[in-house]
């Protein structure tokens, strides 16, 4: 029973093992590789949009598109709103004849009185001065005029109005035109309103809104008035009361559609007056560090301790204001990011290129022979290899920049002249810097470039932000925000999970 | 084509050039991966992962040293990766790193049983037996690539022998009282 070294049982039997793998790996590796392919397509595709979100954002800023766009539409907006209510007008207006004719005598009597107190008034001339300060309207005057004119039998006016509506319906069925009289008449009455816009100016603030009704009622009237031919001069008097009546009601009626649209208007106005953009400048001391105590660089720096640098990020943002406390913000921001592994050993190697290196670095040709290893791991218990000629111990900086292109909503808390927002969003991260170094006392060693760090990556980004506003224009912003890092390493050994903390202070412009 | 133009080709990413390296060398990683891996099936999801990472780093090789060993390195990183997270501390017993014998004289002991031994072991011992007796590297590296200190590889390593004296033994016993019994039959 002869004792066997185990190790050499081991050995002997494992001498160039090697076992032919089933074919579904090679199938499996096929697939993933295809996978793979879809994946790298995208990264360029983010590289788009962003650049394009990025070119977007700066377009807008110069361009500003969207202010003048309100510009342009304001008063077409107002024009749609003014005919709308004058179709409105227009339509209420037949249904409002079609009413009375429907109705019983007796009834519409009673109406025409309640619609035309002014009618009765006018005789007396104090009592219509009286009418006139009470109700300064324009149609209401313009009847009292009328009146004064073409005194009448006020007795007989009501049923000659159902008379008139009666024929008036009859004769808008027929479809005659007016004759030259009614003409005449039409002339007539549209000068006279005319006056009466002129006398009303003082009163009405509006006078060209409501000089653009007064010439729609005219039109109806006329419209009206032609298609009657057989009436007198009293119907037609009668008839501009009734209209008179109603011209009120309308005037009234359009009054306050008026107001409504100087409302909208006025709206219109103080939002324009708010300014939706906002452009800005910022700087941020930031702080990097990471969750966990592994090593994107190598397993062997896992115990070593890592402590965060501090750098820093400008750039530049660009807001949109959603509604009062919503806003949406972007633009471009320069960020280095870098931390510092400390208690590394390093020295220079003929037998690195072979052995030494650190599968995440791609060295620099300089540096190709620098063996670095941990001071930690190794805890002083191993002896140097003979190779190895002078160590060095020092620390290993880690650096990265970044393009980063921001999409963060601000809420606001609080939104007087002192502010509070909370700040919320993700961050699309370019790699545009990639470092390692060496640093022992003074002296400081490239090694080479990460190979382990994505193109792109993304980071989610919580904070608060305090602003003062100088001016209603100018606002002065500090936020510190934590930004947690995604995919900032494609392989880490242990648990590296970077995160960013970073006091953006700059000024804001609104325009 | 050479291996060089193979290696080019595959860092196009040319998929019949992939398919080549990945006949050529699949068998020597796939041993690697039965020996680092827990069994089979593991072993197969493991050299799938190295084979990414070897087609998708392919362009950083720079013909320094082989590429069979740069292959290997990767393939060892991958399933040392893998296993790392499971890992427990241990800790760091006196050091035992004396040579260990066992009772191996008659029965000669297949691969594929040496082979379950290995694997049966926890992730720590038999990724340490692995790298250091089957593969050469010192306690130091070992440290390196586990995240560990020398001393704790060592102590990992005297384990793992000791469970795999173990198991053999105990195989061979076996092995004794299985001849006994058939002879003992025989003799009946």
């Amino acid at each position: 029973m002869g004792k066997k070294n185990l190790d050499k049982l081991f050995q002997e039997k494992f001498k160039d093992f090697s076992e032919v793998p089933d074919e579904k790996v090679w199938q499996q590796i096929s697939a993933s590789l295809d996978k793979k392919k879809n994946t790298r397509k995208i990264i360029p595709f983010w590289w788009k949009l962003g650049g394009v979100a990025a070119v977007l954002a700066f377009l807008i800023l110069a361009i500003n598109p969207f202010e003048r766009t309100t510009d342009q539409q304001d008063p077409t907006v107002v024009t749609d709103i003014e005919k709308a209510k004058e179709k409105n007008a227009s339509q209420q207006h037949p249904t409002l004849l079609k009413n009375t004719n429907a109705t019983e005598n007796a009834v519409v009597d009673a109406s025409k009185e309640n619609q035309n107190p002014k009618v009765i008034s006018v005789d007396d001339p104090l009592l219509k001065k009286e009418v006139d300060k009470i109700n300064p309207e324009a149609a209401s005057e313009g009847i009292a005029e009328q009146l004064q004119t073409n005194p009448q039998n006020l007795a007989n006016q009501n049923t000659k109005i159902i008379a008139k509506n009666n024929r008036n319906a009859q004769s808008s069925k027929d479809g005659e035109g007016p004759t030259r009289n009614e003409r005449d008449k039409d002339k007539a009455i549209k000068n006279e309103n005319d006056v009466l816009i002129a006398s009303n100016t003082k009163e009405k603030e509006n006078t060209p809104q409501v000089q653009h009704f007064e010439k729609d009622t005219t039109g109806f009237k006329s419209e009206a008035i032609s298609a009657n031919k057989t009436d007198s001069n009293h119907d037609v008097l009668a008839q501009i009361e009734e209209e008179g009546s109603e011209d009120e009601k309308k005037v009234e009626k359009k009054k306050s559609i008026f107001d409504e649209i100087e409302g909208l208007e006025n709206e219109v106005m103080t939002e324009k007056r708010e300014r939706k953009w906002a452009v800005g400048a910022n700087v941020a001391p930031v702080y990097f560090n990471s969750f966990g105590e592994g090593s994107p660089i190598h397993s062997s720096f896992t115990p070593n301790s890592k402590s965060g640098a501090v750098n820093m990020s400008y750039g530049l943002s660009v807001s949109y204001q959603i509604n009062k406390r919503l806003s949406l913000r972007s633009g471009v921001n320069k960020v280095d990011y870098g931390y510092d592994t400390n208690d590394v050993e390093f020295s220079s190697s003929l037998a690195s290129s072979t052995n030494g290196e650190i599968t995440n670095i791609n060295y620099a040709q300089t540096s190709e022979n620098l063996v670095v290893e941990s001071g930690k791991s190794s805890n002083g218990l191993v002896q140097k290899d003979a190779f190895v000629e002078i160590t060095r111990d020092g620390v290993m900086a880690q650096q990265f920049g970044y393009l980063e292109i921001p999409m963060e909503l601000n809420y606001a808390l609080i939104d007087n002249r002192f502010g509070i927002d909370l700040v919320g969003g993700v961050s699309s991260l370019f790699l545009v810097d990639n470092s390692v170094a060496l640093t022992s006392g003074e002296l400081t060693t490239e090694v080479g470039e990460a190979n382990n760090l994505n193109n792109v990556n993304f980071s989610t980004n919580v904070g608060f932000g305090l602003n003062y506003k100088v001016t209603p224009k100018i606002r002065l912003n500090v936020e510190p925000v934590f930004k947690y890092q995604l995919n900032t390493f494609s392989n880490t050994a242990g648990d590296f999970q970077p995160f960013s903390l970073g006091v953006y202070s700059g000024l804001n412009f609104k325009f | 084509m050479s291996l060089d133009e193979l290696i080019q080709s595959c860092s196009k990413g040319d998929r019949k050039a992939q398919e080549q390296l990945y006949r050529k060398y699949s068998d020597i990683l796939f041993g690697i991966c039965l020996k680092y891996s827990r069994n089979k099936t593991e072993a197969e999801d493991n050299l799938h992962d190295s084979f990414i990472t070897i087609f998708e780093k392919i362009g950083q090789y720079k013909s320094k040293g082989s590429f069979e060993g740069w292959m290997k390195r990767i393939t060892v990183n991958t399933v040392l990766q893998k296993y790392r997270k499971e890992e427990h501390l241990s800790v760091v017993s006196e050091n035992t790193e004396e040579e260990t014998f066992v009772e191996s004289g008659y029965v000669d002991v297949s691969l594929d049983t040496l082979l379950n031994h290995i694997q049966s072991l926890p992730n720590k011992y038999r990724t340490t037996f692995n790298l250091y007796v089957l593969d050469g590297y010192s306690h130091k590296e070992i440290g390196e690539l586990l995240g560990t200190s020398p001393g704790t590889s060592k102590s990992n390593l005297a384990r793992a022998r000791s469970i795999l004296k173990e198991k053999i033994e105990t195989e061979t016993t076996r092995s004794i009282i299985g001849v006994l019994i058939i002879a003992f039959g025989s003799m009946i």
